[in-house]
Order: C-alpha cells, then sequence, then structure tokens
C-alpha cells in the first residue's frame, strides 16, 4: 500500500486519528493536545468534545497499564511505556473510538467475561454499574486505577460498546482485544 | 501541619491547601499515569488535618476533567470531608462548566452520598 492509497483509504473511512505503536503518559498528554484541537476546529458541541477526550485518555491508559507488550519492566509502577493502536473517525452515528492492544490469555479471558456482561447492558444498567464501583472500596484485583475503567467509557458511549478478542498472529501465548466505542 | 502547594500540569491539578486558613482548594485537570500515588497522599493529609481540628473548613473544587482513576480519589476525598462534616461545619464550592456532564455527574455523587457537606454549585461558561 503506497501512502496515497492510505491516505484515501484514511479519508474514505474519515479516519482523523490514528497511531499505531508505544504509549506513555507523556504521548498520550501530547495526542490529547492534538485531538483537543481537531475537536474544537470542529466545532463540536463541548459534551461531544469533552466524551471524546474522556474515552480517548481512558483507552490510552489502559494500554498503558495492561497491554502485554511492554517496553518498561511489567513491574514497573510508573513512566510505563507499552504498545497499542487507537484510531478515531467521524462515522454516520458519531466519533467512533477503537483501540486494541496484546493481552495475555488469562486477562482475555477476564475481559471476555466481563464485556460480555457490559456490552448486553443498557445504558442505565451501565450508569448503575459505574456509580456502584465507584463506591467501591477498593478496586478489582489487577485494577490498576479502581476498577471503573470499562464503565466510564461504556457510560459515554451512544451505543453498546463493541469488543473482540482475537488471535495474535505469531504469539500463541497473546490474544488482541480490541475495544470500540462510538459517541 | 504545613500547608500544601502543588502547581498544576497538563495531567494533575493545581492543589493549594491553605490548611492555617482553614481551606483547601483543587482546581485544573486530573489524568496522571497513577491517580492513587498522586492522591492518595493528599487525601492522607486533609485526613489528618480534619482529625487535628475543629475549626470550620472551606473547600473549593474546580475541576474541568478527571480520568476514571482520578475521579474515583476525589469521590474518597468527598468522604473523609463528609465524615468530618458530621462534628463540623465543611462547606463545598463545587465549579461545572455548562455542559460537562461528567463533572456535574461527579457533583450529583456527592450531593447523593454526601449530607453533611453543605454544597455550593457553581455553574460557570466556558
Amino acid at each position: 500500500m503506497t501512502q496515497k492509497d492510505f491516505a484515501e483509504l484514511a479519508a474514505e473511512h474519515d479516519v482523523f486519528f490514528y497511531y499505531c505503536g508505544y504509549f506513555s503518559q507523556p504521548i498520550i498528554e501530547a495526542s490529547a493536545d492534538a485531538i483537543r484541537l481537531r475537536l474544537e476546529c470542529e466545532n463540536l458541541a463541548y459534551k461531544i468534545q469533552r466524551r471524546v477526550l474522556g474515552a480517548f485518555i481512558e483507552m490510552a491508559q489502559n494500554i498503558v497499564h495492561y497491554s502485554a507488550e511492554s517496553l518498561t519492566d511489567p513491574n514497573a509502577k510508573t513512566d510505563e511505556v507499552r504498545f497499542g493502536t487507537l484510531a478515531i473517525a467521524q462515522t454516520d452515528l458519531g466519533i467512533r473510538l477503537t483501540c486494541s492492544n496484546p493481552v495475555d490469555t488469562s486477562t482475555a479471558q477476564r475481559l471476555d467475561s466481563k464485556l460480555a456482561v457490559l456490552s448486553q447492558m443498557s445504558l442505565e444498567e451501565i450508569r448503575q454499574a459505574y456509580r456502584t464501583a465507584l463506591r467501591a472500596e477498593e478496586g478489582e484485583a489487577g485494577s490498576k486505577g479502581g476498577g471503573i475503567g470499562l464503565l466510564t467509557i461504556a457510560r459515554e458511549s451512544s451505543a453498546p460498546i463493541e469488543y473482540q478478542i482475537m488471535d495474535a498472529p505469531n504469539s500463541p501465548d497473546l490474544k488482541i482485544f480490541q475495544l470500540s466505542v462510538t459517541v | 501541619m504545613s500547608d500544601i502547594h502543588i502547581p498544576g500540569t497538563r495531567q494533575t491539578p493545581t492543589v493549594d491547601f491553605r490548611f492555617s486558613e482553614h481551606f483547601l482548594k483543587l482546581s485544573g485537570e486530573a489524568y496522571p499515569e497513577n491517580a492513587v500515588t498522586f492522591f492518595e497522599p493528599l487525601n492522607a493529609a486533609v485526613e489528618a488535618y480534619l482529625a487535628a481540628s475543629s475549626e470550620p473548613v472551606n473547600v473549593e473544587f474546580d475541576l474541568r476533567y478527571l480520568n476514571s482513576a482520578a475521579t474515583k480519589m476525589i469521590f474518597k476525598l468527598g468522604g473523609i470531608l463528609n465524615k468530618a462534616a458530621e462534628h463540623r461545619s465543611v462547606s463545598l464550592r463545587f465549579v461545572v462548566v455548562e455542559d460537562d456532564e461528567m463533572v456535574q455527574d461527579l457533583g450529583a455523587d456527592f450531593q447523593t452520598d454526601y449530607s453533611w457537606i453543605n454544597f455550593q454549585f457553581v455553574e460557570v461558561a466556558l
């Protein structure tokens, strides 16, 4: 595929942000600035701008915290750098954010169980689950932030969130986790 | 105990805890890589301050964006303030930008759970 092909493909699908690579906190801050600027220029309602930015930051920080492909020591508690992808596109239904990252098989199973339920919940059920999780004393096992990241993403969505867990090419111990939300 | 002043950054809020004046303010955005590391010492300091005094306290939150982990830590801070508010006056001026549903919702959660705090919700334009 030539650069022109890629640019045309992106334009055809109205993708206005695509990053495939290592994510870190500084990269997230800079990308958030770029996305913020773009959304301001589009004159979108503040409410929508906030939802897009919120979903982006949650998704990107999930990659930094949980992706199985880590440049830094996986036990590091800070300044982590991990691999993932994030795409943002304008669709007829709204702005669609899609993220993906490799995960180990036990994480894949945990995510599958959690998201199988979450993707079937109504908005009101999601909001209620969020309120409960906000008040929970401890986050769930394995959580680095309190356990309400996925609920936060789902709460902002205008349609049921979509996810996929796929085999990772060349890595039998890994799966690729992909999540999409439309705001 | 000493006042805490931490200038804000793009991803952490300005912390202006004037314990000596019984005034605590948090403003800006909060999406640090590790919200627990950032907020836990601050929440602990507020808890220690409240345990050591019985003066009325004025608090102000002017928060423009919080990631999910920061939201949870701020909610916990609300719990600390509410517990103290059972025994002395705790006033919270909660600023919300119009159309900022996420901060509005957090305000609603505070009001639902933290009935001892005297709230003042202030809506500001962008």
